[in-house]
């Protein structure tokens, strides 16, 4: 049985590769910033959103490629951040098994899922947050936040400015970076600071995806939209619901959301499909609804 | 539990407490400021940009450094800026004539997703204009030299009385043949000098045009 986690590392390569190819037959598909060819792409809608602030035009050029990421959106949710964005790809590789959690995070919030079983039942809904829960949320606000600032900057100064540091970016700039060294013999300065910025971002920042990232802010925003795919479980298999102790899916969950308490954390808006949950319930309780 | 029940009705169950909000402002403050440092950083910077393209402030605000443009360009000319050069217009197309010259093909327009660079049509494309850098120019230093004035496509280098290369400012429309051929930095290398005696400068960055 091939792990869910192989399956989106291979996901996320062969858009890469699909842009190093187009890149290498000068069919001008871009990178994945405005990923296609031949007039029809798939733009960032992040990019546009700056775009359209900072010229303060409405583009109606972008409005196809948008129209076609927001399908996408309402069709499969934010699974670009599971399944497409460079930098969770790195994350899965580097930062390891488990992938989206650092191994500090996950140890403490197995702790706090013992004392949760413990303190009480998991299917009696109590009013309180806990603090865990709460820093769950803070933590996607945060990325509200910044979304924000994102926006309110590429209106004051005239530029998409998140771009300049989008892990997506920086991460294409990488790469081509070490294909003008090989095939141009231009050796740049980018060459280091690209890849020293993004893992800063990366490793430094553990917490980016989940709590700095805009774009994964504005993925969510649209994401609420998403009716399709969504995880669900089943009660009468899943265990947790029987009053037996076992929470796995939501220790799986990078996102942090909690299937049978959505009301305590974060919602399914949030959900990247990444089926980590799908996989590791034991009993395979959670369901992918197709509607 | 009645306790709970009033906690909850007053609000302090939620996680936004004063502080928090505080920090979420400050968040987003510190993206606006490094938007603001950005811009403050590249307020001089001015590149030679590919065909079409909106006037610099325009451009910065359309181009989504996507790189379809650096993708197609047959002669291989654009080229992504440098951090070195620039940190506000990093990754962005710039035409870089050691490389190769603008063949005027328009490809790098059909492309543009965004409309950054916009359809023009061969005749008012001006990309730039030339200048002879008479320090480093071979006829200007020596004498003999006429690569430019021989294959300017645009017949936009005149030769003065002594046969040397001066710019028709108003003909040139910056195509970048004439830096792209010029033999200066070969001839000289071994004064250590890599310039051309010929380069193209963006329309304002450079001499201002007689008008």
């Amino acid at each position: 049985m091939i792990k869910i986690r192989v399956v989106r590392v291979v996901t996320a390569s062969i858009v890469i590769l699909l842009v190093l190819l187009g890149n290498a037959c000068k069919i001008g598909d871009g990178t994945i910033c405005s990923l296609g060819a031949w007039g029809i792409s798939f733009t960032c809608p992040l990019g546009f959103l700056q775009m359209a602030l900072a010229s303060r035009k409405v583009l109606p050029q972008l409005w196809l490629s948008v129209a076609l990421v927001l399908l996408s959106i309402i069709v499969l949710g934010r699974f670009f951040c599971a399944w497409v964005c460079p930098a969770a790809l790195l994350r899965e590789v580097f930062i390891g098994k488990g992938g989206l959690k650092s191994k500090r995070e996950k140890r403490k919030g197995k702790d706090h899922a013992t004392v949760r079983l413990r303190a009480s039942s998991p299917s009696s809904p109590s009013g309180l947050l806990e603090p865990s829960q709460k820093k769950t949320i803070l933590m996607s606000y945060s990325r509200y936040a910044v979304l924000g600032g994102t926006l309110l900057s590429a209106l004051l100064f005239g530029f998409p400015v998140f771009c300049l540091v989008c892990p997506v970016g920086l991460f294409f700039g990488s790469l081509f970076a070490v294909i003008r060294l090989f095939f141009a013999k231009q050796p740049s300065l980018e060459l280091l600071l690209f890849p020293a910025l993004l893992g800063l971002e990366l490793l430094a920042l553990r917490s980016w995806c989940r709590s700095i990232c805009p774009l994964g802010a504005l993925l969510s925003i649209i994401g609420s939209l998403n009716r399709f795919l969504r995880p669900t479980v089943n009660k009468d298999k899943c265990l947790a619901s029987q009053g037996l102790p076992g929470r796995a899916c939501k220790e799986a969950c990078p996102e942090g959301i909690d299937l049978l308490n959505e009301s305590g954390s974060l919602s399914l808006k949030d959900c990247t499909k990444c089926l980590e949950c799908y996989e590791k319930c034991p009993v395979k309780a959670i369901e992918l609804r197709l509607v | 539990m009645g306790d709970r029940e009033n906690e909850i009705e007053r609000g302090f169950n939620s996680p936004l407490t004063r502080r928090a909000l505080l920090g979420l402002v400050g968040q987003a403050a510190i993206v606006v400021g490094l938007g603001g440092f950005i811009r403050f950083l590249g307020r001089k910077d001015r590149f030679l940009r590919p065909p079409g393209a909106l006037t610099e402030g325009e451009f910065l605000s359309l181009c989504m450094k996507c790189q379809k443009c650096q993708e197609v360009c047959p002669t291989g000319t654009i080229t992504p800026v440098l951090l070195t050069e620039s940190v506000a217009s990093v990754a962005t197309p710039k035409l870089n004539f050691r490389l190769g010259y603008c063949n005027l093909c328009m490809r790098c327009i059909e492309v543009c997703p965004t409309g950054a660079l916009q359809l023009t049509k061969e005749e008012t494309v001006r990309l730039g204009v030339a200048e002879v850098d008479r320090e480093r120019c071979v006829a200007w230093t020596w004498g003999g030299c006429t690569k430019c004035y021989q294959l300017c496509p645009f017949e936009a280098v005149a030769l003065d009385s002594s046969q040397r290369p001066i710019v028709d400012t108003d003909r040139c429309n910056g195509c970048g043949l004439c830096e792209h051929i010029c033999p200066s930095s070969a001839l000289r290398s071994y004064t250590g000098s890599t310039g051309r005696g010929i380069v193209v400068v963006p329309i304002g960055a450079g001499r201002p045009r007689e008008s």
